[in-house]
């Protein structure tokens, strides 16, 4: 089934345009045929990972045409590692959706919210298939601009603000990403990333090839939230509605460092030479400013949406130390986090939706009531804290052996601080929510809606923690995939 | 091939445009500035396609040393991108300015 590659892509995209059309006579459909869509995007990744896996890397060129003149996609191991993660989080959360939503999206307005929902899906799975500059451009658009309307779904002043920010400094990245494009195409005159790389091989390092590096790393620090680049995210995050906020913490943050790997790997074959140290200053800071942030907030979002700038600061430092085991905690990372942010982020949005409250004091002893939403929690706070048996924990594990490996002992504690610091606020967010007294009587309604996602989340996140193995099955053959392309 | 100094007119746009989404505190004059920005890198994309003396890339009879279209055929696509933006841009800032008018 070679079709299978374009038919991943293009369905979300129809069937996104079909949601308008058939909600104005079947108000009910649009859950249904969106959970359809992403459970087929999820089913053809399966398939696509477990019976093609000899085949790899995959290409299909479209229409025939084949690259420099046609358009390409391209899928190896690291891209099968990706397209896995984004399609069963968003499953977990198109399922979610539809306990939740509450008030912060109208009735009237959740046909909108799902064709939104199924674009940011083709979008990141565009982007992630595409072997082509320019496509990887136009896909970071699709998921990029919905994800700007998604904030402001509530249509309340500070979400509205916080869109507008997030638009401003997401489209300025753009136009830096396609500056890059455009400097990149005039210096080897193709397009397709490969081949890219192949004339990058012949060029020496000149000034060209740094500025466009630079614009290209600034334009997916900005999407990743990089440290200094961050500044969009904390109010972005806490203000969208909470199934957004877990999908845009869980997993277009991650795109941003998908792209920073492409760029670093794919294209520039990890020839960073004097980037590498500003990238290693920039994630260390990231770590720890990220952390301050998260211990000095009191309200539970935004500390979830600081310690989101704090733990991309781990996956951009596996990425310039750029050793075998430092990329294997980077994405080890990447991976853990992901789970681990979508279920707290999910779990946030059924406290505050059902008591109304945000702020870690008013909400103090709040979960006491409801043992099911403590134990989802407590798993992913300590995966969050990186205890032992979780897998932040392996992850920072492999990390620190990656910078001793290199030497760099001053990051390997860095590292260890910032885990520290990544406890604190942890358990900060879990006594007040679990061990402290109760201030009011709240009782948590859940339905199997809320459950089964947050369950499959949960149990998941848990084995990775435990059997590390798991993980490694599919971290392994994407750390290969990376380290064949350096140059 | 193109003299140099024809890519300073893009950088040079691009910075005016960068200046005013930084700058500025108004919100339309962000979402002009952003615009300006667009409007340089596609100003930057046809000068790397053009070719002195080149003719147009449509294939007529006697025609040679056609200009490169793909950097063209990017500018379309990049444009209605940029037109996507600028249209939520604007519904957004609108919302803001009602809610502020409200506020008031």
């Amino acid at each position: 089934m070679p079709h299978l590659f374009v038919l991943m892509v293009v369905a979300p995209f129809v069937v996104a345009a079909l949601i308008p059309l058939f909600s104005i006579r079947f108000k009910n459909l649009s859950f249904l045929m969106t959970a359809l869509t992403s459970l087929f995007s999820f089913c053809s990744v399966l398939y696509l990972v477990v019976i093609e896996r000899k085949n790899f890397p995959l290409e299909y060129h479209l229409g025939g045409w084949v690259p420099p003149l046609g358009i390409g996609l391209y899928l190896d191991k690291l891209g099968s590692f990706f397209l896995l993660l984004v399609t069963f989080i968003f499953l977990a959360v198109v399922l979610f959706s539809r306990f939740f939503l509450g008030e912060d999206v109208e009735a009237s307005k959740r046909p909108l919210y799902y064709t939104l929902l199924l674009l940011l899906l083709a979008g990141m799975l565009g982007f992630i298939l595409a072997a082509d500059l320019f496509n990887m451009f136009v896909f970071f658009e699709v998921f990029s601009i919905s994800s700007y309307a998604l904030i402001a779904a509530s249509g309340k002043l500070p979400a509205l603000r916080a869109s507008f920010k997030y638009l401003l400094m997401g489209t300025v990245s753009m136009l830096f990403m396609l500056m890059g494009i455009a400097m990149l195409y005039s210096l080897t005159g193709v397009l397709h990333i490969p081949l890219v790389a192949k004339e990058l091989a012949n060029i020496v390092s000149s000034q060209t090839t740094q500025v466009i590096l630079a614009l290209t790393l600034i334009a997916f620090g900005i999407e990743a939230a990089l440290f200094p680049l961050h500044t969009w995210l904390p109010q972005a995050h806490s203000l969208a509605p909470s199934p957004v906020s877990a999908l845009l913490s869980a997993l277009i943050i991650k795109m941003g460092v998908l792209g920073l790997i492409k760029v670093i790997y794919y294209i520039f074959g990890g020839c960073l030479n004097e980037l590498s140290p500003v990238l290693m200053i920039m994630a260390v800071l990231a770590i720890f400013f990220g952390a301050f942030f998260a211990l000095g907030e009191n309200d539970i979002k935004l500390i979830l949406a600081h310690s989101s700038i704090s733990q991309i600061g781990y996956m951009v430092l596996g990425l310039s130390l750029a050793t075998y085991f430092s990329l294997v905690g980077g994405l080890f990372q990447l991976l853990s986090h992901a789970l681990a942010k979508a279920t707290l982020f999910l779990c946030v949005g059924i406290v505050i939706s059902q008591t109304g409250l945000r702020s870690l004091k008013d909400l103090s002893g709040a979960g006491k009531e409801s043992p099911i939403l403590m134990i989802f929690f407590g798993l992913a706070l300590a995966s969050l804290a990186s205890l032992p048996l979780t897998g932040g924990f392996a992850a920072k594990y492999y990390l620190c052996k990656g910078a001793i490996e290199k030497g760099a002992w001053v990051i390997a504690l860095a590292i260890l601080v910032g885990s520290l610091l990544s406890l604190f606020y942890s358990f900060k967010i879990f006594s007040s929510l679990f061990i402290s007294k109760p201030v009011k009587k709240v009782s948590f309604k859940l339905s199997w809606w809320a459950i089964i996602p947050l369950g499959c989340l949960s149990v998941v996140s848990f084995l990775i923690g435990i059997f590390p193995r798991l993980g490694f099955v599919l971290i392994e053959p994407a750390v290969g995939a990376l380290l064949r392309v350096v140059r | 091939m193109v003299p140099n100094y024809l890519y300073a007119v893009p950088m040079v746009l691009f910075l005016i445009g960068f200046y005013a989404v930084l700058a500025r505190p108004s919100l339309i004059k962000k979402i002009i500035g952003l615009n300006i920005m667009e409007a340089s890198i596609f100003f930057f994309l046809i000068t790397i396609g053009y070719k002195k003396g080149g003719s147009p890339p449509i294939i007529f009879e006697g025609g040679s040393n056609y200009i490169n279209p793909l950097p063209q055929a990017i500018v379309l696509m990049a444009m209605v991108i940029g037109v996507a933006i600028t249209a939520l841009a604007l519904v957004v800032a609108v919302k803001i300015f009602e809610f502020e008018k409200r506020e008031k």
